[in-house]
């Protein structure tokens, strides 16, 4: 048999299981040469390289010929596909924000400050990476435990209706998922922060800043509040929809997050130096730090306060 | 884009048919090359990069036979319906008469 036909089986061998090798390629190999006799029949000569090429192409690429006999495979399949696209770009949508903010806080305040933009880059870059990895794991242990437990085929309308932990109400509204899986990648970047799993860049102007003691008694609040929130917008994954119960349980929470935001706001010192690198006037900057912590919290207390409004909006709304 | 969209969708829809058309063919024995030679004189042509695979395929769920053996001094691998597989043509080929007519009563 012509080398071109040779190389070509050769290739696709190389693709394929151990097992089928010689089988699938000595199939091909006989199917190949009667493709070439008719042809040869029809023209009355031997084919020439070109000719010889046309038919293999008939056959397609080795490595798309091989891919066809293995048996079909994905890691999340169409079903979870989607909810799992939503989740990955709002993860990484927030780490990007966030990174770009840092990112820039580096550009205005460092005396370095291009090297201080890579470092906050690279830093984020692999967090993106990781985050990614986390997520497509979930989801394909997810997807799965669908194929296994075959769950989502196994739809029942009145365990839907039949409401969360017991609570049954009327549907009000229906809840964007993109809200919640924003809400639940923000909240979830809070977390890992405030658990101190994720440690940002924290040198400003010079110097190295951390929170003081005077943070610990909000620790166990915050906590409490991430995870109850959590669990809130798990709920609202499962069953997008507004129910009097779910409204004014986020009525509660954020009513707790907005006392927490005024009391954060009212506590002083909240932010400390922690190491002078190079700063001339280190209480100057801890004051700039300690202000913009204020703004911050003024603007979450703000958002809150929205938010809280909303909720009793919907609530009492005829 | 058009003419992309009409590839896919006309994939989508020989896929299932083309399942049948073998089926069909292969209650007479054949090799791969008569089988889609066979195929195209019956104005269904399929590449061999398809064709192939979908032998094994449907011989690994147990639908189609095969055998290796000399014909013209060659060895040839010969494929024929599986009693499982003429059981599963008949249902096949019930949906497929009941869809296409159907078909017929909308468009």
């Amino acid at each position: 048999m012509n080398t071109l036909v040779e190389h070509y089986l050769m290739q696709l061998q190389t693709f394929l299981p151990a097992k089928q090798r010689e089988d699938i390629a000595a199939e091909l190999r006989e199917s190949i040469r009667s493709a070439v006799e008719d042809r040869e029949r029809e023209l009355g000569r031997a084919l020439a390289d070109d000719e010889l090429n046309s038919v293999l192409e008939g056959f397609g690429h080795p490595m798309l010929v091989a891919g066809r006999y293995l048996p079909m495979q994905h890691l999340i399949g169409p079903d979870v596909f989607p909810l799992y696209w939503y989740v990955l770009q709002a993860v990484l949508i927030v780490i990007t924000v966030i990174g770009g903010l840092l990112a820039g806080i580096a550009l205005l305040t460092e005396p370095r400050a291009v090297q201080a933009v890579v470092q906050v880059a690279v830093r984020f870059l692999w967090l993106a990476l990781e985050a990614a990895a986390i997520v497509t794991l979930v989801f394909a242990v997810l997807d799965q435990a669908k194929a296994r437990f075959s769950f989502l085929e196994k739809f029942d309308a009145r365990k839907i209706t039949a409401g969360i932990w017991g609570v049954r109400a009327a549907p009000l509204s229906p809840i964007s998922r993109h809200d919640t899986v924003f809400e639940i990648a923000t909240l979830g970047v809070l977390l890992v922060w405030w658990l101190e799993w994720l440690v940002f860049p924290s040198e400003f102007l010079g110097v190295v800043l951390r929170l003081s003691p005077a943070i610990e008694a909000f620790f166990y609040p915050v906590l409490a509040l991430c995870i109850i929130d959590l669990a809130r917008l798990g709920v609202d994954l499962a069953r997008p929809y507004r129910t009097r119960p779910r409204v004014a349980l986020r009525l509660v929470l954020n009513v707790a997050w907005l006392a927490l935001f005024v009391v954060a706001f009212r506590t002083e010192g909240l932010v400390e130096i922690a190491t002078n690198i190079r700063a001339d006037d280190p209480g100057a900057i801890l004051r700039m730090a300690q202000r913009s912590m204020s703004i911050a919290l003024f603007v979450l207390a703000l958002v809150s306060a929205g938010l809280v409004a909303t909720d009793l909006v919907r609530l009492f709304r005829r | 884009m058009p003419s992309e969209l009409i590839d896919k969708l006309r994939l989508e829809l020989r896929r299932g048919s083309l399942t049948i058309a073998v089926l069909a063919q292969l209650r007479s024995e054949h090799y791969g090359y008569t089988l889609r030679k066979a195929l195209a004189d019956l104005g269904l042509a399929i590449d061999e990069g398809t064709l192939y695979p979908l032998l094994r395929r449907l011989e690994a769920q147990g639908l189609l036979t095969s055998e290796w053996r000399e014909e013209d001094k060659r060895e040839k691998r010969f494929y024929r319906l599986s009693p499982e597989g003429r059981a599963i043509l008949k249902q096949l080929l019930d949906e497929w008469r009941s869809l296409n007519s159907a078909l017929d009563n909308i468009v």
